[in-house]
């Protein structure tokens, strides 16, 4: 029973990720992930720390139904009514600082400066707060099937934690397993030509281009609503 | 580094401008407005088996004009004569998706496939309908919707009586023979009792 429970969140997460909808945030995952594409340490830790944030979005969400009388209806309306909206301006601000065209005078909490540093240095961070971000970003797919779907199974099994972790493990699978093809795939590229900085180099842009791409396209769709 | 500046330059505009849009659709005074409809269209949902007259519906609900004629062509003596029917709701918002349009298709053609005769005689409407106007809010709440959805409604005079989300759709968009079976012994179900 717990097992067939389990099974199901992993699958509803599966099916979240490969649906059409949430394919443009997934291209820019990917490519996130897999920017640092010559350390292959790097490309693994940026993507345990996206499945982790959106397993940690998933949670929040859970524990405030399961545990709290949050209306889902509205919660469900308010994050697809809005996240999408904001979502685009924020892939376009952050594809600019990818491409160099801002920079951000970072000023970071003095505690634990040394690790955010470090983690900022290998733009795992990033990946965690792109994993929140993401997971936010409710289309009509996987608000059916997070809200429709995983919600009334953790609710039964009062599992506000648990069935959203594994959910949110699920809707990252994919992606993880792109990032490292794909890593694979150049690292095997980068020792037959031995241009390994030149890659990287491109890498970085190429990450903030899809950025802007996949910014101005939620932009168009939900902003201006012309797609 | 021209070619830099320009990019970044283009890029701050559509930015400005995303937020400029976005911040006049939020508080554009053509929301207050249609917020003034709440209350004709909840008064109308009361009222929808004795209002015989079927157009000034769609415009508040706001559905394709084209649609509306096509799939409630009803007479205007023979609804009068009914008190109870059954409306069959799609609920999208503005963005529309793949599957989503899928679902409305398929909704669609079930019900005009198996059910002609009552949606000529008026016992049964397909109606689409976009929450997110600020009209139609009230419908999240009404039955509880996380996402699109079709909603079976049986009004008996003038009244909601009994109404069923058919949350199946999702898993179902895939196969279409089920699909339009579901809806079928859904939309049946509900036909019985008018």
């Amino acid at each position: 029973m717990e097992l067939l429970l389990l099974a199901s969140a992993v699958w509803l997460g599966i099916l979240t990720s490969v649906s059409p909808c949430p394919l443009a945030t997934n291209i820019a995952a990917v490519s996130f992930i897999s920017r640092r594409i010559t350390q292959r340490n790097t490309v693994f830790l940026s993507g345990i720390l996206y499945t982790l944030g959106r397993s940690l979005t998933y949670i929040v969400l859970g524990v405030l139904i399961v545990k709290t009388l949050v209306d889902v209806p509205i919660l469900s309306d308010f994050l697809q009514r809005y996240v999408n909206k904001i979502l685009g301006i924020v892939l376009i601000l952050v594809g600019m600082v990818l491409l160099d065209l801002l920079r951000v005078p970072l000023s970071l909490p003095s505690v634990s400066e040394n690790v955010a540093k470090k983690l900022i240095e290998k733009g795992a961070f990033g990946s965690l707060l792109l994993g929140i971000l993401f997971a936010l970003a409710f289309c009509p797919v996987s608000a059916a099937l997070f809200f429709g779907g995983l919600i009334p199974l953790a609710v039964k099994a009062k599992s506000g934690i648990g069935l959203p972790l594994i959910y949110g493990i699920g809707t990252s699978l994919p992606v993880l397993l792109f990032a490292s093809l794909v890593a694979t795939g150049t690292s095997y590229i980068n020792n037959l030509y031995h241009r390994i900085t030149k890659v990287e180099f491109y890498t970085k842009k190429a990450t903030g281009i899809i950025f802007i791409l996949v910014g101005v396209y939620y932009a168009l769709a939900y902003i201006f609503e012309i797609i | 580094m021209d070619i830099k500046k320009l990019l970044k330059g283009l890029l701050f505009i559509f930015v400005a401008l995303s937020l400029g849009v976005l911040i006049y659709k939020e508080f554009s005074p053509k929301k207050e407005i249609k917020a003034t409809n709440i209350v004709e269209t909840r008064g109308e949902k009361t009222t929808v088996s004795v209002e015989p007259v079927p157009a000034p519906k769609s415009q508040h609900l706001k559905e394709p004009a084209t649609k509306q004629k096509q799939e409630s062509p009803a007479p205007l003596t023979e609804v009068k004569s009914q008190n109870s029917k059954v409306i069959a709701y799609y609920f999208h918002g503005t963005f529309r998706c793949t599957t989503c349009r899928t679902i409305e298709q398929y909704s669609h053609d079930a019900i005009q496939t198996y059910f002609a005769k009552e949606l000529g005689d008026g016992r049964l409407e397909f109606r689409p309908v976009n929450i997110e106007e600020p009209g139609n809010k009230h419908f999240i709440q009404d039955y509880q919707l996380v996402t699109r959805s079709l909603v079976l409604s049986l009004m008996s005079d003038g009244k909601e009586t009994k109404s069923k989300n058919l949350a199946d759709v999702w898993k179902l968009v895939r196969d279409k023979d089920k699909f339009f079976q579901y809806v079928k012994d859904e939309v049946e179900k509900f036909l019985k009792e008018t």
